[in-house]
């Protein structure tokens, strides 16, 4: 199947999903999601039974000083109690970039624990990404490691993050590396009742050999209705590998 | 020559994922274990139709998580300041409430971290009342299928999550929860009167929005009746605060008839906030204490299999009752949960003397025992818990392990109370289940 058919058939499938009326269920802004707006993500599951759709839309100028725009379609389920599983369908194109569907996306996210005064909540995902791609033929497992903990005892909501993952690069070509890794940390706090400011690092191995990106963001995540979070969050790169610049819109609707 | 250990990504990953076995592992790890809200045609009518009650309604749960940050941060002795700058806050966030309904741990967040499964039980039951609210709101539901859909969102709720509240009337959970000779039982109505108030008006607001839907209907009128509780809310009640906390079956009798496991949830629920926040308030024990105790009453109050047996067998003191009208009787101390607590008092004292006492010092507790279920203290009142007032009358009095630690249950006192309650209520008829098209809802249907 062509890859923008096959794309066009999975965001109608997720747009079909999205709400219709009043038949929602309460988002939470608080429940820090992958590039919504940062990478940054925290270790709290969706709760069992609970429905999201997410939309997002990413910019970013890449080292080479070329435009990459990205708009991508989500659907997340808690399936189980603590757990939640998802789906990620990106289209891109500017530049940089082969137009067309990007890298799609499942991932399953188990939540081991509520953290303790001195014990961070842990989770584990396991990600399957498809070779939707231009230039891309294999199926690459990721798994990613995050850990959150409230930290000071205000009401602000404060809290740190860790995020560690791993990829198998199965499509590389020469010169690049087999095993991919990444790490972030991060903060947010709660400025108001509706809005949460978060910060992260990235450091984020490249495919090709010797290449590293660093990334410093900033963001908002914005509760406009008990079923809608909004989002945005602007970066910079840090280093010559790195991108110039990105931004994220966000969209999230429970239903 | 010393030997360089060469760490790269590819070795500090899983060592990364080894280190946190150990955690992972531990028994004393709690999960969240959170459950979605139930989907129906009726979902956040409320906050559509309703909109200045609903975000009163989150104001009023903003006072409820943060409060328990506040009492297990600070200590008791700061208490005067304390309670005038947190109720000073929660009129504040009352009056200028926030937009979308809180979890607890949003106010809360140190807390959230030992008493997870306390806010759990908080968050599942504040979504038992908005749905309940949505569904009364909804125009597209029936008068007469009102009752259909609230009792599937009830059975959902007593289903779905291993803590709701026990839909058995507040009598039965009190006495299994057997608080009463716990050394922190009334230290947060004593000490931190101004904001105990606060939450004794909370819980008039809460059940006459009920009863004013019951009497308003499905048409326009249940927007006026609800503008008008809220009117009567800022100008009465906040300024002249109820003595005790007032029940459901006191102030909506008749929505205690559409669904007496809903109403008595609440009520649990009300109460089990008086006795959290007493248990966090109390100085006299470690975290580690506090928060067996609350693991101890959370479980108590839950639903327990039987429960619904019990569900109708409460009294409706007033069943027609206005809840525009914030009289005297609704202000006052004397009322079903003061009943209740004089009830076990008197169930309790053949166990803690057994050999009785003289009339002066029955006369002497019996004055302790009021003046400490009235907020704030009094000229007279003997400092500390209710438990520590009556002993310096009674020192002679007999008191098990089991009911003054923490995370334990006396099952003898326990049993003792029950067992009186079977003695005087067991014959209580059931309430009658309510007649919707007999209230002027019907007229309205759309």
């Amino acid at each position: 199947m062509n890859k923008n058919v096959f794309a066009a058939i999975l965001i109608l499938f997720l747009t079909i999903c999205s709400p219709q009326a009043n038949d929602l269920f309460a988002a939470d802004h608080t429940n820090l999601e992958e590039n919504l707006p940062l990478e940054i993500t925290d270790a709290i599951p969706t709760p069992y039974m609970n429905r999201e759709v997410q939309s997002a839309f990413h910019y970013e100028r890449t080292e080479d000083s070329k435009d990459k725009y990205e708009a991508e379609q989500r659907l997340e389920y808690g399936i189980f109690l603590n757990s939640q599983i998802e789906v990620h369908v990106p289209y891109q194109f500017g530049r940089a970039v082969d137009e067309g569907l990007g890298v799609t996306e499942a991932a399953v996210l188990y939540n081991f624990n509520q953290e303790s005064i001195w014990i961070p909540a842990m989770a584990l995902s396991g990600h399957a990404l498809f070779p939707t791609a231009e230039d891309t033929d294999e199926i690459e497992p990721k798994a990613k490691f995050i850990m959150t903990k409230t930290i000071g005892r205000s009401s602000f909501f404060q809290r740190i993050h860790a995020n560690a993952s791993w990829q198998k690069n199965n499509d590389r070509h020469e010169n690049e590396r087999k095993d991919l890794y990444s790490w972030a940390i991060g903060y947010d706090c709660r400025l108001n009742p509706e809005t949460l400011l978060v910060f992260d690092l990235v450091r984020e191995m490249l495919p090709e050999k010797g290449k590293d990106m660093n990334l410093a963001e900033i963001g908002l995540r914005y509760q406009l209705h008990p079923r809608v979070v909004i989002s945005m969050g602007g970066g910079a790169g840090l280093g010559s590998d790195s991108p110039h610049t990105r931004a994220t819109f966000g969209f999230q609707y429970s239903f | 020559m010393m030997n360089t250990i060469n760490l790269s990504y590819r070795h500090l990953f899983p060592l990364f994922l080894l280190l946190l076995c150990p955690f992972t592992q531990a028994n004393a790890l709690e999960q969240r274990n959170n459950v979605s809200y139930l989907r129906g045609p009726y979902n956040f009518a409320f906050y559509n139709r309703h909109n200045s009650a609903y975000r009163l309604q989150a104001g009023i749960h903003f006072a409820h998580g943060k409060q328990h940050d506040v009492l297990l941060l600070d200590k008791q002795s700061n208490h005067k300041k304390s309670d005038a700058s947190f109720e000073e806050e929660s009129l504040a966030m009352t009056y200028g409430p926030p937009r979308i309904e809180p979890p607890m741990e949003l106010y809360a967040p140190y807390s959230a971290q030992s008493n997870y499964m306390l806010f759990r039980a908080i968050d599942w039951t504040h979504m038992l009342h908005e749905q309940t609210y949505d569904i009364l709101s909804a125009k597209n539901i029936s008068w007469e299928d009102k009752k259909y859909w609230t009792d599937r969102i009830v059975k959902y709720y007593l289903e779905e999550l291993d803590v709701p509240r026990s839909p058995a009337p507040l009598d039965i959970t009190m006495r299994r929860a057997g608080t009463m000779m716990k050394p922190y039982f009334t230290v947060f109505r004593n000490y931190y009167p101004e904001s105990n108030n606060y939450f004794f008006a909370a819980h008039w607001w809460h059940p006459v929005v009920y009863e004013a839907m019951m009497l308003s209907g499905n048409g326009p009128e249940q927007d006026d009746a609800v503008r008008r509780i809220n009117e009567v809310y800022f100008s009465e009640v906040l300024k002249k605060r109820p003595m005790r906390m007032l029940l459901s079956r006191e102030v909506m009798p008749r929505y205690s008839r559409l669904s007496p496991e809903a109403a008595n949830a609440f009520d649990n629920l009300h109460m089990l906030h008086g006795i959290a926040y007493d248990i966090m308030a109390y100085d006299g024990w470690t975290l580690e204490q506090k928060t067996a105790e609350i693991k101890r009453v959370v479980k108590a109050m839950s639903y327990q299999p039987g429960d619904e047996e019990l569900a109708a067998k409460f009294p409706l003191p007033r069943p027609d009752y206005d809840p525009f009208e914030y009289d005297d009787q609704t202000q006052g101390f004397e009322g079903e949960m003061n009943r209740i607590m004089m009830e076990m008092w008197e169930e309790m004292m053949p166990m803690m003397m057994p050999d009785g006492m003289s009339q002066d010092m029955k006369k002497n507790v019996m004055t302790q025992l009021r003046m400490k279920l009235m907020p704030g203290m009094e000229d007279g009142e003997k400092q500390g818990s209710l438990m520590e007032a009556v002993k310096s009358i009674m020192p002679k009095m007999k008191m098990s392990e089991e009911s003054m630690g923490a995370g334990t249950t006396d099952t003898k006192m326990v049993n003792m109370m029950l067992d009186g309650w079977k003695k005087k209520h067991g014959d209580t008829p059931k309430v009658e289940p309510i007649q919707m098209s007999l209230y002027k809802g019907v007229s309205y249907n759309e």
